[in-house]
C-alpha cells in the first residue's frame, strides 16, 4: 500500500511539474502575435507575376519572344495564353505589309502601300 | 491631230486632280533607350472630333497583344482588319522606324491628329505616346514621346 501511494504521489508530482513548465515556458497553444503580419500573398501580386495575360494591365509578357527587331510572328510558341493559338490565334493576326493591300480607310492613296525601314 | 490633243488635254485634266489629292509623307519614329524588348506601336489618325479615322501602321505582329495599345484598341474595338497590309515588326529600344506612304492631302490642316500608342513586354502600356496635329506647318518638327519614343517627325 505504501508503495502504491508513493508511486501515485510521484506520478502526480511529475504531471503537475510538466503542466507548470508547459504553462510557463513550453509551446503556446495560441498563435504568436509576431506572426500576425505574415499574411498570404495577395491575388494582385500573383497576377503581376503571372504576366497579366487575362486583364490587360500595365504589365505583359511574352517570354519566348525576346527579339528586338521583329520576327515575332510565331503565335504557337507563347505559353502564357492558356490555350493553343496555333489553330485560331495565328489566323487572326493582321496581314503583314506586302502580303495584302492596305485598308481602304481613305487615308492612303488607292493601291499604294507604306514602305517601311528600320535600322 | 486635234483629236489627239483633245484626248491628251482630257486625260491630263483627269489625272492631275488625283495626283494633287495625295502626297508622299515620311514618318520617322526614333525610339528611346528604354532598355526593353521590341515595342509594339500603333500609328493612327483621329478627326477633329476625336473620332477614329484610320490606321497608318502597326508595329508588332501578334494581335493578341494589341489590347496593350489601349487607345487604339478602344477606338477600333481591337479590329485586326484595320491594320491588314500595314503591319510590320516591333521596334527595338534605340532604333529608328521610317515609314513612307502616300497620304491624302485632305488629312493636313483639317483638324486631324496623328497618334502613336506604345507598349513593350513587362513594361507599362503607353497610350497616346505621341499626339501631333497634322498640319503643313508642323512638318519637320520633332515631337517628343513620353516613354518609349524619343521623338517623332513627319515630313513631305
Amino acid at each position: 500500500m505504501k508503495l502504491t501511494f508513493a508511486l501515485l504521489l510521484m506520478a502526480t508530482t511529475l504531471g503537475a511539474g510538466s503542466a507548470v513548465f508547459a504553462a510557463g515556458q513550453g509551446l503556446p497553444l495560441t498563435p504568436d502575435p509576431s506572426l500576425a503580419p505574415r499574411t498570404a500573398p495577395s491575388a494582385a501580386l500573383t497576377l503581376i507575376d503571372d504576366g497579366d495575360e487575362g486583364e490587360g494591365g500595365w504589365f505583359w509578357s511574352l517570354s519566348h519572344d525576346d527579339d528586338d527587331n521583329g520576327d515575332d510572328d510565331d503565335d504557337c510558341e507563347d505559353e502564357h495564353d492558356g490555350g493553343n493559338n496555333c489553330a485560331s490565334g495565328a489566323a487572326s493576326n493582321a496581314a503583314k505589309a506586302g502580303t495584302a493591300p492596305p485598308p481602304n480607310n481613305g487615308l492612303f492613296t488607292d493601291g499604294t502601300a507604306p514602305v517601311v525601314t528600320s535600322n | 491631230m486635234k483629236s489627239l490633243i483633245t484626248a491628251l488635254v482630257l486625260s491630263t485634266a483627269l489625272v492631275a486632280p488625283s495626283l494633287a489629292l495625295a502626297r508622299p509623307v515620311t514618318l520617322t519614329v526614333n525610339m528611346a533607350d528604354y532598355g526593353g524588348p521590341g515595342a509594339y506601336l500603333a500609328v493612327y489618325v483621329t478627326d477633329g472630333s476625336g473620332a477614329y479615322a484610320g490606321s497608318l501602321w502597326m508595329a508588332g505582329g501578334k494581335s493578341k497583344y494589341y489590347k496593350h495599345l489601349t487607345d487604339w484598341s478602344r477606338l477600333t474595338g481591337g479590329d485586326v482588319a484595320q491594320v491588314d497590309g500595314i503591319t510590320g515588326a516591333s521596334v527595338g529600344s534605340g532604333r529608328t522606324l521610317t515609314l513612307t506612304m502616300d497620304l491624302a492631302d485632305a488629312l493636313f490642316d483639317a483638324g486631324y491628329t496623328l497618334h502613336i500608342d506604345a507598349a513593350a513586354e513587362d513594361m507599362r502600356d503607353s497610350p497616346n505616346e505621341v499626339a501631333v496635329p497634322l498640319t503643313a506647318a508642323g512638318a519637320g518638327a520633332a515631337v517628343p514621346g513620353r516613354r518609349y519614343i524619343a521623338d517623332f517627325t513627319y515630313g513631305f
